[in-house]
């Protein structure tokens, strides 16, 4: 009995240690007719996973509000993406915009007092999917009524943004809880959030991967 | 032995976890305590969603669903109807869907304890909807000792609130239905009763 169970404990701590240094997850679309929060899934997760059809995508920033002052922010945190030398992404700013939280065809990051961001949220990522959970355009809304910063007090926005832009090429929240935390770790942790660790860059190669 | 069974039983616990926790949503929302929820909500229902039906706001600029409830129990606010319907950003409408990262997931069938406000959502103004997105549903299930209401935020992580905490409110068990309501009705009616004194 002590030898079975040792031999048990020892394949359970296998499992353990055998768990991959990567613990990326990918947005699953699960939406059918009806309102869905996208399920975490691995990359090789039978449903696949939303993607762009395209390594080239540009967002415009709404610089009415907070999102005055936010240019170097929020293209330092596309750079991030950009300068994944595993992945050919290219995240492009491309200017500023009157563009607002609606489905227009323009990737837009916009602060506003509302567009369903109220209260406990401090930003929110809508995903446009076409069939094949193929993203055709995506937006963040900030919540105006906090403060955003760019010299990494609280609520960093280059760290944010980074964590937000995540979300828009289709990367969910990474399981992996060590340290460096990974930019797409569930939760604000500060400016550190701006660079992006090897389980960040391993998400994009996996979305690169859907091309 | 013993010892032996327990460090196996742990070591199995400790591989299940690993291997199975996934955490849903993206958003970033800071966790908001039951009271919180409570007062900053025009109306709070228990109901059974019957159905849901997503459309093109009128400016054609985003997909909404106007999600139908039919209440059993009003906690707090004059709500009169035996069905509300409570509108949602997302949805989809034939090829396109709007996948609104963190929100609230209503099925048809199921029912909830629903945290309502009246918002400005892309082109409609004051809709009666989840203003706290996932942290304003919670999901009614049958537990081994009743009714528990399990807030739809645990898959979704949060951000600490003011007291460090991160947890959603009830954890992933939830709430025992019968002592959350009235948790619900006592917040409610002292708030009813501030707002009377002031």
């Amino acid at each position: 009995m002590n030898r079975k169970a040792l031999a048990l404990a020892l394949v359970a701590a296998g499992m353990i240690a055998s768990a991959p240094s990567h613990a990326y997850r990918m947005i699953q679309n699960t939406t059918v007719g009806r309102v869905s929060a996208g399920g975490a899934v691995t990359c090789s997760a039978s449903g696949g996973f939303a993607h762009w059809n395209s390594k080239n995508i540009s967002w415009r920033l709404n610089t009415a509000n907070q999102g005055s002052g936010k240019t170097t922010a929020v293209t330092n945190a596309m750079n991030s993406w950009t300068n994944v030398t595993s992945a050919d992404h290219v995240l492009t700013y491309a200017g500023t915009t009157s563009a607002g939280w609606s489905t227009d065809g323009t990737n837009t990051l916009l602060w506003a007092s509302g567009n369903g961001c109220t209260g406990s949220c401090l930003a929110l990522t809508a995903l446009v999917l076409q069939s094949g959970q193929v993203i055709v355009e995506t937006d963040v809304t900030f919540n105006n009524t906090v403060t955003w910063t760019t010299n990494g007090n609280n609520y960093d926005t280059e760290a944010v943004t980074a964590h937000e832009l995540g979300h828009a090429l289709g990367i969910h929240h990474t399981e992996l809880t060590s340290t460096p935390r990974p930019t797409m770790y569930a939760s604000y942790f500060g400016s550190t959030g701006r660079t992006l660790e090897t389980d960040d860059r391993s998400a994009l190669q996996c979305a690169e991967s859907r091309y | 032995m013993n010892v032996a069974k327990g460090l196996l039983r742990g070591a199995m616990a400790l591989a299940i976890a690993a291997s199975v926790v996934a955490p849903l949503g993206a958003t970033t929302l800071v966790r908001e305590s039951l009271d919180g929820l409570v007062a900053g909500n025009r109306a709070i229902v228990v109901g059974e969603v019957l159905e849901a039906n997503s459309y093109w706001n009128e400016e054609h600029t985003f997909i909404l669903t106007d999600v139908r409830v039919a209440t059993r129990e009003i906690l707090k606010g004059e709500v009169n109807q035996s069905e509300l319907t409570v509108t949602l950003m997302g949805g989809r409408v034939g090829d396109i869907t709007t996948l609104i990262v963190g929100g609230a997931e209503l099925i048809p069938g199921n029912s909830y304890v629903l945290f309502l406000n009246e918002e400005n959502l892309p082109g409609v103004e004051r809709a009666l909807t989840v203003r706290d997105l996932c942290q304003g549903a919670f999901d009614v299930r049958i537990g081994r000792d009743g009714l528990r209401a399990v807030s739809q935020a645990n898959r979704h992580p949060l951000l600490p609130d003011a007291r460090g905490s991160f947890e959603a409110e009830g954890g992933v068990e939830g709430f025992p239905m019968t002592s959350m309501l009235q948790s619900i009705r006592n917040m409610a009616g002292r708030d009813a009763a501030r707002r009377e004194v002031k």
